[in-house]
């Protein structure tokens, strides 16, 4: 017996060990409080151990997280980056959206002013040179859009389509040089030739003398040149030159469209008509004195000091004594008196 | 003496990592059982009457800071280093190698089984399979995935007081 128990001490051992954990177990199970002398003991041993290392732990956590923490914050401003560059973009869609939107829409109300085939475009392309003045849009003649057709925005005229292709067409605007428009003022009713200038503006020529003409003036299509519908938006007169002595005067007039921003036209498919007349200008407008000028001046660059001032542009003066007579105004290059209802087509 | 000197201050280590820095830096319930790792050294280097003692204290040890029923896991350490003695009979394993991460895994099981066993008869059969399986199970991957560096170090504290 005593040799059994030798040879196998550890399996009785254990088997005791095992019956004492089984005793421990059966006597502590259900009771709220433990009477537990040896744990007692343990738990008064370890708890300055734990306490310190707790101490220790909590610095280690801390280091930990914030290791932890830069690297998530690293990943999260990666992750933020591409969101508000995905926001940024989906942003400006919106707004770009939002504009088109705006103006469509104002295209839409300008189609329900007048009567006649309007057809919408996208404007595609500007001139390739700084020297004319001309767009490209999305409609040609597989959508009969023709040569010679009105082409319109909502703030007033553009130009008129001088080159058709299937599906694409060229515009001449109204600030190209090439191009003309019979125009009249709407305050006086003064008829006149609306041309486009080198810098981008307009003028106005073949306005009697004796027709008052104020800065501020909307100038507006007469309608009589066939192509463009009556009373509409051309622009309005910035400056008057009452310079020369011709039977004309002449006035700089800022086109209403900003042909810089045009995005989509209107196209006329044959003959247009003005259903509503525009609103009238403000009647408060002042004048600026010096926007009117009615000195004769010399046409060209200021001369060098020390020399001879240029002739004044104009007929050849008179010989010294007689009064100059003053220029009617035109440029090098225009025709002497042009009826006032020249067709722009013409040009 | 050296044994069990060596063997109480990995305790008091193994606990200590236990109750305070791993949960500290660990998810909860995924803080390994270093002790029992401790008692499956103890079975596969410690075979005698000292190693059956220093299992069921160990496992009293672990009573005392976790749970309420004393001496359920001072059982289920006994029954482990039972276990683990009865297979160190026939396998021989050196250092954290994969044999000790199986036995490990094993050990870990049987810790389980053990201590839902007793307590489903203590506690008139409480149903408390599930959850001790799942628990089970993850007890036994997170030992045995620590079974490696916890054997390291036994070993180095074990050259270092010239027991080795």
């Amino acid at each position: 017996m005593v040799e059994f128990l030798r040879r196998n001490r550890v399996l009785v051992s254990t088997l005791v060990l095992l019956a004492l954990g089984a005793a421990l177990v059966v006597g502590t199970v259900g009771q709220r409080l433990r009477e537990d002398r040896l744990g007692q003991l343990f738990l008064e041993l370890m708890s300055p151990l734990q306490q310190a290392t707790t101490a220790v732990s909590q610095v280690l956590e801390d280091g930990w997280d914030s290791v932890f923490g830069v690297l998530r914050a690293r990943g999260e401003a990666g992750r933020l980056r591409e969101r508000v560059g995905e926001l940024e973009r989906r942003t400006s869609r919106l707004a770009e959206a939002e504009l088109e939107n705006a103006r469509l829409r104002a295209l839409l109300d300008f189609r329900e002013t007048l009567a006649g085939d309007l057809l919408a475009a996208r404007v595609i392309a500007r001139d390739a040179t700084a020297l004319s003045r001309t767009l490209t849009i999305d409609r040609g003649t597989s959508d009969g859009v023709d040569n010679g057709a009105a082409v319109l925005a909502p703030e007033g005229i553009v130009g008129h389509v001088f080159l058709a292709s299937a599906n694409a067409a060229r515009v001449l605007l109204i600030t190209d040089h090439n191009s003309g428009v019979d125009a009249v003022v709407q305050r006086t009713r003064a008829r006149g030739i609306v041309e486009g200038t080198v810098d981008g503006r307009c003028g106005l020529k073949f306005v009697k003398r004796t027709e008052d003409l104020l800065v501020g003036d909307p100038v507006l299509t007469s309608g009589l040149d066939g192509m463009f519908p009556r009373s509409t938006p051309i622009g309005r007169i910035v400056m008057v030159d009452k310079r020369g002595q011709g039977l004309f005067q002449y006035a700089t007039v800022e086109p209403a469209v900003d042909f810089d921003r045009l995005e989509e036209v209107l196209v006329a498919r044959g003959q247009v008509e003005r259903m509503v007349e525009p609103p009238a200008p403000p009647a408060d407008e002042e004048v600026p004195e010096e926007a009117v000028s009615e000195e004769a001046v010399p046409f060209g660059p200021e001369p060098p000091p020390g020399e001879p001032a240029p002739v004044p542009y104009g007929p050849e003066p008179p010989p010294s004594g007689a009064p100059a007579p003053r220029g009617d105004g035109r440029r090098p290059g225009e025709g002497a008196a042009a009826p006032p209802t020249a067709p722009a087509a013409a040009r | 003496m050296r044994w069990t000197l060596a063997s109480a201050a990995a305790a008091i280590l193994a606990m200590l990592l236990q109750t305070t820095v791993l949960p500290a830096l660990l998810p909860r319930g995924f803080v390994p059982n270093l002790l029992l790792v401790l008692v499956v050294w103890l079975g596969l280097r410690q075979r005698g009457v000292g190693g059956a003692v220093g299992a069921f204290l160990l496992g009293y040890f672990l009573d005392t800071f976790s749970g309420t029923i004393l001496g359920m896991n001072a059982f289920a350490f006994t029954a482990v280093y039972l276990g683990v003695y009865l297979v160190g009979r026939t396998l021989w394993t050196e250092g954290g190698g994969p044999m000790a991460v199986a036995v490990v895994f094993a050990a870990a099981l049987l810790h389980a089984a053990a201590a839902v066993s007793l307590t489903w008869l203590v506690e008139a059969g409480a149903p408390i399979w599930h959850h001790a399986w799942r628990y089970g199970l993850l007890e036994a991957g997170l030992a045995a995935l620590v079974t490696p560096a916890v054997f390291v170090f036994l070993g180095w504290e074990q050259r270092l007081l010239g027991l080795a």
